[in-house]
């Protein structure tokens, strides 16, 4: 199966302000920096497999006092599925930005950067931006990802497709 | 990055965090100071040098200093039961709101925040938000001490009279709409994040319009995505 990246792609990150460079994947209390979006579910998981049995000891036995462990867990796994969120949507956001700066096909090196499931997305919207392009202005439709400056002179000499 | 990518903003400002938003979720990453004040069970396993050990249910004990992050730290809180006491960071403490009302120019808030703004409004609301009935009983018990709910009260001082960000509101308009083709990068290094962005916005502003004066405007250009691209595989060429 096609793993993600951890980190974001170079060639999309130098175009980043410094500060967002940083993963978002930080792992706070151990200590160890950048942890990737598998071993962020595998905490998860563990985070859930600890959980599970205070939250029994707490009806049983009464336990009163591991409320607070298991609240942290459960913030724990909060946020990590808040990061894990975050990071994947800001990817879809600047691979969306991609249609409009490179057009329909990407350079093979962007796309190394991209996950399988990143590549479908991409197409999905490519199509669905083809679809309503095509809506527009007749049967010819229009390319809006054209034309993306004002014209340059205030007599334009307008050609029409045969 | 390009103007076709539509990035987050930062909610931090406001009532809420973006849930979204990369910032916000670097700014909530800030470690604050807290103190526990019951022994926290099966804990130690995060905190390795602070467990009370196997004997102890490997708890943390209580009154052990720690460093949690902001979003820890309120997902902590419990309006009944006291977990942790919060020392507010000293740039909020009554010390630095002096400086603050003084001359709020002369603060770094990039060595002090980097989110001095987001993350003073954020334990402003949380405050608030958890400040039901007697307010006087309610800091004793709350997890927040009382510096933060006369920040509350102060934080209107901080960002609405003419001190911190009003006060430096204008020098940051007028070094990014003056300062052309110039270094900017002492005047950027002592700008908070949200500050930062403001500045940028200036100067972005500032360097259109020069460049539409001199013409340059309507020279096509490819997009900064595409430039940049261009630019790394050439030097990629050359290592």
């Amino acid at each position: 199966p096609h793993q993600l990246q951890t980190h974001l792609p170079k060639d999309l990150l130098s175009s980043l302000p410094p500060v967002t460079r940083i993963s978002p994947f930080q792992r706070v209390i151990s200590g160890s920096a950048e942890d990737g979006l598998r071993q962020v579910l595998e905490e998860m998981k563990a985070l859930y497999a600890q959980n599970l049995p205070d939250v029994n000891n707490t009806k049983s036995s009464g336990r009163g006092d591991l409320i607070t462990a298991i609240k942290f867990r459960h913030w724990f796994l909060l946020r990590n599925q808040r990061c894990t969120g975050a990071y994947l949507y800001d990817r879809l956001l600047r691979i969306r930005a991609l249609r409009w700066d490179y057009g329909s096909v990407l350079p093979s090196a962007l796309r190394l950067h991209m996950s399988a499931e990143e590549m479908d997305w991409f197409n999905g919207y490519k199509k669905s931006l083809a679809t309503y392009m095509r809506s527009l202005a007749g049967d010819q439709g229009l390319d809006i990802t054209q034309d993306m400056k004002p014209p340059k002179s205030l007599c334009i000499k307008i050609i029409t497709p045969i | 990055m390009s103007e076709a990518y539509f990035r987050v903003e930062s909610g931090a400002l406001g009532p809420e965090e973006n849930f979204l938003s990369l910032d916000d979720i670097l700014m909530s990453h800030e470690k604050l100071s807290v103190r526990t004040e019951i022994p926290m069970p099966r804990l130690g396993a995060f905190f390795l040098d602070r467990s009370g050990g196997a004997e102890t249910d490997n708890a943390i004990p209580e009154g052990t200093k720690l460093e949690l992050p902001l979003w820890l730290a309120k997902g902590l809180f419990d309006n009944k039961r006291r977990i942790l006491s919060v020392e507010l960071p000293k740039i909020y403490q009554e010390g630095w709101r002096t400086v603050f009302s003084a001359d709020a120019n002369v603060v770094d808030l990039h060595k002090m925040g980097p989110h001095f703004y987001g993350q003073v409004i954020d334990m402003k609301t949380y405050g608030i938000a958890h400040d039901s009935g007697d307010r006087r009983a309610s800091h004793q018990m709350l997890l927040l001490p009382r510096g933060v709910y006369d920040l509350c009260d102060q934080c209107i001082v901080i960002l609405g009279q003419p001190t911190t960000f009003v006060g430096r509101f204008r020098r940051i308009m007028d070094s990014s709409q003056n300062a052309y083709n110039e270094d900017t990068s002492a005047l950027v290094a002592r700008l908070d994040e949200m500050e930062r962005g403001l500045f940028q916005t200036g100067q972005k502003g500032l360097n259109d319009f020069q460049c539409w004066e001199k013409g340059q405007a309507s020279q096509l250009t490819a997009s900064n995505l595409v430039q940049n691209y261009a630019k790394r595989k050439f030097t990629d060429m050359e290592d």
